[in-house]
């Protein structure tokens, strides 16, 4: 019954990294349930719930598929193009959709960082967790339509789970550092939505790297190029994907580029966290 | 005792920016930005089971403190060590989300308020209980008047069964019944051993409470103790704020202040002394010293009382009969005006006057007045209280609701 009782000290210091991560994993109860009802509250209103998460991503990548083939004619013959852009819309659709929501997710959960303590990179990781639940249905759909499309499936498909993991982490590490800056630069919201805009471009997603050609395979320094191209590793398999790429890319320099970002943007967002977690609600 | 809360040498600077901070602006070099000491070197100690009642005037720092206590924010200089669960009543229903159901709503609220998701189960029986809202328990909140929020907010709040309560003016919100209801259960956690700290505007609802006071002023203590003397000094500060205004509502008219003659000393006498907060049926006695400093030919001396708008609500004068008395300049005189305070509650000052004889020049003014606060009759509102009796079919509701609150709690028992 007598647990030892609970003792808060504050001073001006940051606080300690064991203390960082104590915290979190004293509040995982907490995310969890405001990720759950983050979720409940988003879909209770729609009749179908979370089939829509699912639906529009979907629609959206089959309309760019059909659209780009007939009037651009990116595809080719060494590759499917349908299937490579539907792989890299939904992560790019993950990654977009989130980032927007959850880089500012601190300043908009102003009403709850005012009022109660609790590690503010929670905020940021709810939408990471919500828009996953969709985007996990989103690539099992992906697994049943591949076949459709004409591609047969193989042992690649592993592929996806360290895809998966590489985006939402991606996805979260960057939302949690923008999110803490954005407390700090309000303006940070429309450079965001900016941003996002020039990425998606800037992204072989709707496009194969080869049509572009980008000296000393610029495309792989993108940190999302890699996690596009895991997806299409894993459903197009080795050989249509390096077509896809071109003379210019590597598959394993864009991965690890990927890697090494999140790890990077992770210990600045931890960093950063350490440092503001109780001093962001000042500003609010 | 062992100590649940130790502040020492706490300040907080916060920055006051005269725009929202953003990368273009700072680029550009435009942001200016004003540093303000929410508190200034406050310490503080609180021993486990102590009541601690913190008043002052807005933005006298009173909400930082307990944001530093409930570790929202982090202080600038000093160092705070908290001992044991604190319950943040900031505000009552923290993350409430309105398309959500009530009963979503506690799960989320009392974990995000410190509890595990199987103790909010375990007394969620108890916090609809005490919320009155078993009927509405499954609807969306958003349909909830916003007594039904708040009872809803404030039942799981107080079912954490806190070491530390930190309470927030969420007194002031929901119904009379309801802020006895909340007032009883933060007694009730206090009986237990819980240390509580409170910031409040309200007066009545601090003294319920507490058995210290923290009057802060401009982020510094200006006096932590005395309950009595913390409301009186509060009080005070209230005053000083006034008297410009007061100043304006006495030059209104035809009268002029004119100088002459000096209020030196004044007192506020209930019936067992000095005192700052009364209840209707108490009759209260304003003292006051005046030296004159010139000669005068006799000045009518006048006590008022005014309320919080700085209106007159009542004032009375010397008899005119009172003529031919001469004061000359250095001599003394005292007054003194007895009264019934028949008021609405809340918070009024009583003040000396010494006009000229034909009433038109003002010679002393005290401006500070004493001020007072009077305790609101259950059941009456308005800015006199004229102890109505409201009978039903020939029986007195007062008495009846006291009967109805003596059962209860002699069940409690």
């Amino acid at each position: 019954m007598a647990a030892p009782p609970s003792i808060l000290e504050l001073d001006n210091r940051p606080q300690s990294w064991g203390s960082l991560l104590r915290e979190l994993w004293r509040y995982r109860d907490v995310a969890y349930e405001l990720s759950r009802t983050d979720f409940r509250a988003r879909y209770k209103q729609a009749s179908f719930g979370i089939l829509w998460a699912l639906a529009v991503p979907l629609l959206q990548a089959a309309v760019i598929a059909v659209v780009f083939a007939r009037i651009a004619h990116l595809g080719g013959r060494d590759f499917n193009y349908p299937v490579y852009v539907i792989s890299g819309v939904l992560a790019w659709n993950y990654f977009a959709m989130t980032f927007g929501t959850a880089s500012a997710a601190i300043v908009d959960g102003a009403d709850l960082t005012g009022k109660v303590w609790f590690p503010r990179l929670i905020l940021p990781a709810i939408p990471t967790a919500t828009n996953a639940v969709g985007f996990l249905a989103s690539i099992v759909a992906l697994v049943i339509i591949t076949p459709l499309l004409g591609v047969g499936l193989g042992p690649q498909l592993l592929w996806l789970l360290p895809a998966c993991a590489l985006v939402l982490l991606f996805t979260l590490s960057l939302s949690a550092l923008i999110a803490v800056l954005h407390v700090y630069l309000r303006d940070l919201r429309y450079m965001v939505q900016a941003g996002l805009l020039v990425w998606f471009y800037a992204t072989p997603i709707i496009y194969p790297a080869r049509v572009v050609h980008l000296p000393g395979g610029l495309f792989d320094f993108n940190p999302v190029t890699g996690m596009v191209d895991l997806f299409r590793l894993a459903t197009l398999g080795p050989a249509a994907t390096q077509a896809a790429m071109g003379g210019e890319g590597d598959i394993t320099r864009a991965v690890i580029v990927s890697v090494v970002t999140v790890v990077v943007i992770t210990a600045l967002a931890l960093e950063l966290y350490r440092r503001h977690d109780r001093l962001v609600s000042d500003l609010m | 005792m062992s100590e649940a809360i130790t502040a020492t040498a706490v300040s907080k600077r916060f920055w006051k920016l005269d725009e929202a901070p953003t990368l273009v602006g700072s680029l550009l070099n435009r942001s200016s930005r004003t540093e303000l000491w929410a508190l200034r070197d406050v310490s503080l100690t609180l021993h486990a089971g102590e009541a601690l009642g913190v008043i002052g005037r807005n933005g006298s720092g009173k909400t930082t403190l307990l944001k530093l206590l409930a570790g929202i924010t982090q202080p600038t200089h000093g160092r705070i060590r908290v001992v044991g669960r604190v319950a943040p009543l900031v505000s009552v229903g923290v993350g409430f989300r309105a398309e959500m159901t009530g009963r979503e709503n506690v799960l989320l609220n009392g974990m995000l308020l410190g509890l595990t998701r199987t103790e909010v189960r375990q007394r969620f029986d108890q916090i609809v209980d005490f919320a009155e809202l078993w009927d509405f328990i499954d609807t969306p909140v958003k349909f909830y008047s916003s007594g039904m929020f708040v009872r809803l907010g404030f039942a799981v709040a107080v079912h954490t069964s806190p070491d530390i309560l930190l309470v927030d003016e969420v007194l002031a919100v929901g119904d009379i019944a309801f802020q006895v209801k909340c007032t009883e259960r933060i007694r009730e956690i206090q009986d237990r051993g819980a240390t509580v700290v409170m910031v409040s505007h309200a007066i009545g609802a601090v003294r319920a409470i507490s058995d210290r006071v923290l009057l802060l002023d401009h982020g510094e203590v200006r006096s932590d103790g005395d309950v009595e003397e913390g409301i009186g000094r509060y009080h005070e500060l209230l005053s000083s704020d006034r008297s410009e205004n007061l100043e304006r509502v006495m030059s209104e008219g035809e009268k002029i202040y004119t100088g002459g003659a000096t209020i030196v000393e004044r007192r506020l006498i209930g019936p067992h002394g000095p005192m700052h907060y009364a209840h209707r049926d108490q009759r209260l006695r304003v003292e006051a010293s005046v030296r004159f400093d010139t000669d005068v030919e006799s000045p009518m001396f006048a006590m008022q009382v005014i309320d919080q708008s700085g209106h007159v609500v009542y004032a009375k004068h010397s008899r005119i009969s009172f003529e031919y008395h001469r004061y000359r300049a250095g001599q003394e005189a005292e007054m003194s005006c007895e009264f019934d305070p028949a008021l609405g509650g809340g918070t009024y000052w009583a003040r000396c006057v010494v006009l000229s004889n034909d009433g038109r020049r003002i010679l002393a003014l005290d401006d500070r007045g004493e001020a007072f606060f009077i305790e609101p009759t259950k059941g009456a509102s308005g800015a006199a209280d004229l102890g109505g009796v409201v009978l039903v079919d020939g029986i007195d509701t007062d008495v009846l609701a006291e009967d109805e609150e003596a059962r209860a709690q002699s069940l409690r028992q």
